[in-house]
């Protein structure tokens, strides 16, 4: 008996506390809740108790926080629920909150040469897989790039064709081939990049630039005269004032000493004057 | 700050010695030490060693002036003499013009002269030649070249221009900006 | 490999960001002069540029709906004429007036100015404001309804304005012989606040001197129930209102002077220094300078005894800036008082000297013809505008072996030291120079002040760097400026005497007041007492400080040093002597 009774209570006193602790699911609020499960997210647009929460602040914002925590659990349970390995997912759907962004949203990038011309063709781009089969090495490797499966510049064996010349390396002309359509590709690249940002271009992709257009006469055609087999040396004089024309390039600039000895400098002078002098009386 | 190449020596050697003609061998050759020529900023300076080596120990932007400044090269390489050389140039003048006093403001405000104004000139002045304008109590007013030869101003009538004006002290008034 | 994440594709996650080989070669830059310009493409407009735009927006529309309101108002009064509405009726004007007069507004005013006068009716004008209010409150609608006058009016108002002077003229006259009686009377606290500009001067200064009376014998002259601090406020506020100062200026000059000196102090700077310039010995001589300008019809004089190149202008026919003797650089238009710093430098041929802030080169000029033109003189100053004129200048008064600098002075010695003397002119509030710059009188405070005397010790600093103590001839550095208050004069020299290994000494100028030792509590180094003020209505100079310090080594004993110094000395007279001889002999 008396044992009986110690467990009885004990166990009675055991479910009175946690009916203490656990309070019932059910929450009964004024004014239903708006729950925004995509953001995990409640909004509670009840009124405050003025008088219960001067009384006791912290108390009041627990009881509140954790009623509207116990409705969006159980929100949260009214989902389609899934097992994976013991642990229990629920599948949110989309939310309805728009949240800020912090930056605006990007402009869409302008469209590349490419792009522009399979969208006025319609022509859709195809999904392919990464990994092809490669029938000579039989096994998978990738589509494009390192070790990328069917490499053409790395057969083991190229057959000449009968129209080429037999002397021709023709694991040299595949490699060549391949390095030019890369060069091909970087140059359109650079060519649309240029595009989206307004370059003034001219179509074979060379960049006009208007504001120092005579400078650049000049400097070509200073470049052009130096630029044959004995460096200008033999050509004639491209112009009469050609020493303008190209000062300020192609020519370091050469000075005297600004410390040096004085005297040779005034005798340098004096050197000068007299020649002036004597040209003059001529 | 540099010394002045061969052919820029020449210019204003050129435009010098149409003022005070041989006597550019005294601005060189002087008893009291080394002087010489430099180059700043396209302006050339006057000035003695002593200045020149202290002077280039001053970043090149902040260093406004030294020694003297005799005239600035334009961007088409002329040489254009600022009235500041006229302490140099004017004692070493070879043909000079002395103003009447009514005529002096004139020349001041940057007028040429006429042959009213026109108080004694060198004999044998020659025409288009550099020269110095003095008052009639030689004071140095500043530089013009004669319109002119001795000549011909005996001849020409009151009106006459006699020397066109290149430079005047009035300058350090009116162009103070200029001048550096 | 590891296990490829089993994913379907609306959860697949977009790849993000440029892929791998993007990452080699970043996007190429262009210049931005090669970007296309568009003529479509709006000109920017800054943020500021959009708040006017929309301002003027507001104002346009504002004016609108006055302009249709008023039209309105018109057009039905004159529909209604009699049977106008309530407010109409009550207003009770005819049509002429009403262009010009707003009656409701008007009546307010009235009311408003009654309750003042009434309170203020016996000490103040009384009728005054009444017609001021009037009159502007007219003149405000003329100018809202840009309607042209008519002649009549015009005529009518001229009538009213002179009756109005006539008036107060009247009045004033009344209130002068009333109300100058023996005992000094104290405004009352709402007349403090609001009589001050338009006080009458004669009362003001009558008070004024009444005060200063009974501040001379306070004992005696006082009213019982008042302390000196009042007397002390209501002199202030009476002075600062008679001569225009602000309140901070007029505390710090009050600190300064005795109360005898104070009017003195201030009638003196409303009264414009005599023009004064300075024979440039290196081309000319003093006589031959004085007689080529009384040729000129210049009425001159030998400025003092205390100088050999130095003349007074009294009255020119002629521009004195601008003769040609001026313009071939025989003398430098130049205040009395900048002699005095260069005459304490005293520099000596042959020497190296820096002019710290040298612009526009009078001071500058002044020391290369002391030095007759030889040694090195480094003209610098941290405006490069003004360091154009030290330029001319110089030019033109025929220096040769000066450099001009634009460096800033606070940090002068990093490019260049060794100099055997320097002399910084610091720039200041111009507390001196207030005869000169009325404007002082009132814009500076204490931020002002602060501001100046921190760049002046930063200045004083540096040149005491550039100095070389071991120079055989100097070592000196003179510090000046244009301002009599102590925070930029003793204190900056006090600054600089803790913490750079100078002292002050002599700065052989035989007149002038001595400099405070003490001042309002902080004491100064007693050797304070050589340096020299100089005050506009004791000397006839601007206001003026001037001290010499001497920087020594740290390295020497004591006795070598004192020795030095006192040979210098010797040096330095006997040279001064030698300098003014070839004058006095021209004088002669």
């Amino acid at each position: 008996m008396n044992s009986n009774d110690l467990v009885k209570n004990i166990l009675k006193r055991d479910v009175d506390e946690q009916d203490k602790i656990l309070k019932s699911t059910e929450v009964i609020k004024p004014c239903p809740v708006d729950v925004d499960l995509g953001n995990l997210l409640v909004w509670d647009p009840n009124v405050i108790d003025q008088q219960a929460y001067k009384e006791n602040r912290d108390e009041y914002i627990k009881n509140t926080m954790r009623d509207n925590m116990q409705l969006l659990v159980n929100a949260l349970w009214q989902m389609p629920i899934e097992r994976h390995d013991n642990t229990v997912v629920a599948k949110l759907p989309d939310a309805k909150t728009i949240v800020p962004r912090e930056k605006p949203v990007p402009k869409p990038k302008p469209l590349t040469k490419w792009q522009k011309f399979a969208q006025s063709k319609g022509i859709v781009k195809k999904k392919k897989s990464k990994f092809v089969w490669d029938e000579t090495k039989k096994e998978w490797g990738r589509r494009y790039g390192y070790k990328k499966a069917n490499d053409e510049t790395k057969p083991w064996l190229i057959e000449v064709p009968t129209t080429a010349d037999p002397s021709e390396d023709q694991f040299a002309k595949r490699l060549a081939a391949k390095k030019e359509r890369v060069a091909k590709n970087e140059f359109q690249r650079l060519k649309n990049i240029a595009h989206s940002k307004k370059i003034n271009m001219r179509n074979d992709g060379a960049i006009i630039n208007k504001k120092s257009s005579a400078v650049d006469v000049k400097k070509a055609l200073a470049t052009a005269k130096y630029s044959d087999a004995s460096m200008g040396q033999f050509s004639e004089r491209a112009a009469v004032n050609e020493e303008q024309q190209t000062r300020g390039f192609n020519k370091k600039r050469k000075y005297e000493s600004n410390l040096g000895s004085l005297k040779s400098e005034t005798n340098k002078q004096l050197k000068i004057f007299e020649q002036m002098n004597s040209s003059t009386k001529k | 700050m540099r010394p002045l190449t061969d052919d820029e020596t020449k210019i204003l050697f050129e435009k010098l010695s149409k003022y005070i003609g041989d006597n550019i061998r005294m601005l060189l050759e002087r008893p009291d030490g080394l002087y010489t020529f430099r180059l700043h900023r396209e302006r050339v300076y006057y000035c003695s060693e002593a200045i020149i080596k202290y002077a280039s120990n001053f970043p090149r932007k902040e260093l406004l002036s030294f020694g003297t400044c005799f005239g600035r090269f334009t961007k088409t390489r002329k040489f254009r003499l600022h009235i500041t050389a006229l302490d140099f140039v004017a004692p070493y003048a070879k043909f000079k013009v002395w103003l009447k006093p009514n005529a002096e403001q004139q020349f001041l405000y940057g007028h040429n002269v006429v042959k009213t104004g026109l108080g004694r000139i060198t004999e044998n002045t020659p025409k288009y030649n550099g020269v110095i304008v003095y008052t009639m109590n030689d004071v140095p007013l500043g530089f013009g070249v004669a319109a002119k030869s001795t000549i011909e101003c005996r001849a020409a009538d009151p009106m006459a221009l006699v020397v066109f004006h290149q430079a005047d002290v009035g300058e350090f008034l009116r162009n103070e900006d200029a001048l550096t | 490999m590891g296990r490829r994440k089993v994913t379907d594709d609306k959860s697949a996650k977009p790849i993000r960001g440029p892929g791998r080989k993007s990452k080699k070669q970043g996007e190429p830059t262009f210049p931005k002069e090669l970007a296309q310009t568009e003529p479509t493409d709006k000109r920017k407009v800054s943020s500021r540029g959009k708040q006017r735009a929309r301002k003027r927006l507001e104002k346009d529309k504002l004016k609108q709906t006055i302009n249709k309101n008023t039209k309105l108002k018109t057009a039905t009064k004159r529909q209604s004429d009699g049977e106008s509405n309530d407010e109409e009726q009550i207003n009770g004007y005819t049509d002429e007036n009403q262009q010009w007069l707003k009656p409701k507004k008007k009546k307010e005013l009235f009311d408003d100015d009654d309750e003042q006068n009434e309170e203020s009716m016996d000490e103040d004008v009384p009728y005054d404001d009444q017609f001021n209010e009037m009159e502007s409150s007219s003149e405000e609608e003329d100018n809202d309804n840009d309607e042209p006058k008519l002649d009549i009016e015009k005529q009518s108002k001229k009538i009213r304005e002179k009756q109005r002077q006539a008036k107060e003229r009247s009045e004033q006259e009344l209130l002068t012989n009333i109300q100058q009686h023996e005992k000094v009377q104290f405004p009352s606290g709402q007349e403090v606040t609001k009589e001050a500009p338009q006080a009458d001067l004669q009362l003001l200064m009558h008070r004024i001197r009444e005060v200063i009376n009974v501040l001379n014998d306070f004992k005696n002259k006082r009213e019982a129930n008042r302390s000196r601090k009042e007397y002390l406020d209501l002199l202030r506020q009476d002075l600062c209102n008679y001569y225009s100062y602000n309140e901070f200026l007029m505390n710090k000059i009050l600190d300064l002077f005795p109360l005898a000196e104070v009017i003195d102090f201030l009638e003196a700077n409303e009264v414009q220094r005599p023009v004064t310039i300075r024979t440039n010995t290196l081309k000319t001589r003093r006589r031959d300078l004085a007689q080529a300008l009384i040729n000129r019809g210049v009425n001159v004089d030998p400025l003092d005894k205390w100088t050999k190149v130095g003349l007074v202008i009294y009255n020119s026919q002629v521009p004195i800036g601008a003769t040609p003797e001026y313009l071939c650089g025989h003398y430098m238009l130049q205040g009395a008082s900048s002699f005095l710093p260069c005459m304490a430098l005293a520099p000596q041929p042959n020497e190296r000297v820096l002019d710290m802030c040298a612009a526009p080169g009078g001071k500058a000029t002044y020391i290369g013809a002391l030095m007759r033109n030889s040694g090195i003189l480094v003209a610098n100053d941290a405006n490069k505008d003004r360091a154009r004129a030290i330029i001319a200048n110089t030019h033109r008064l025929g220096l040769t072996n000066t450099i001009v600098t634009n460096l800033d002075g606070r940090h002068f010695s990093e490019h260049m030291g060794g100099f055997d003397r320097c002399l910084v002119d610091a720039p200041c509030s111009g507390a001196g120079v207030i005869a000169k710059d009325q404007a002082v009188k009132s814009s500076k405070d204490e931020k002002d002040i602060q501001r100046c005397f921190t760049a002046q010790r930063q200045i004083l600093l540096n040149a005491i760097d550039s100095i070389n103590e071991n120079s055989t001839t100097g070592g000196y550095i003179v510090y000046s400026t244009c301002s009599i208050l102590v925070e930029e004069n003793e204190a900056v020299v006090q600054y600089a005497l803790n913490n750079r290994p100078v002292k002050i000494v002599e700065t052989g100028l035989e007149f002038g007041v001595e400099g405070f030792t003490n001042f309002k509590g902080t004491s100064f180094h007693p050797f304070m007492k050589y340096c020299r003020r100089y005050y506009p209505h004791l000397h006839n100079l601007d206001g003026f400080f001037v001290a010499k310090l001497k920087k020594y080594s740290t390295k020497q004993g004591n006795k070598k040093e004192s020795e030095t110094i006192e040979k210098e000395k010797k040096k330095a007279e006997e040279e001064e002597e030698e300098d003014d001889s070839p004058e006095a002999m021209a004088d002669d």
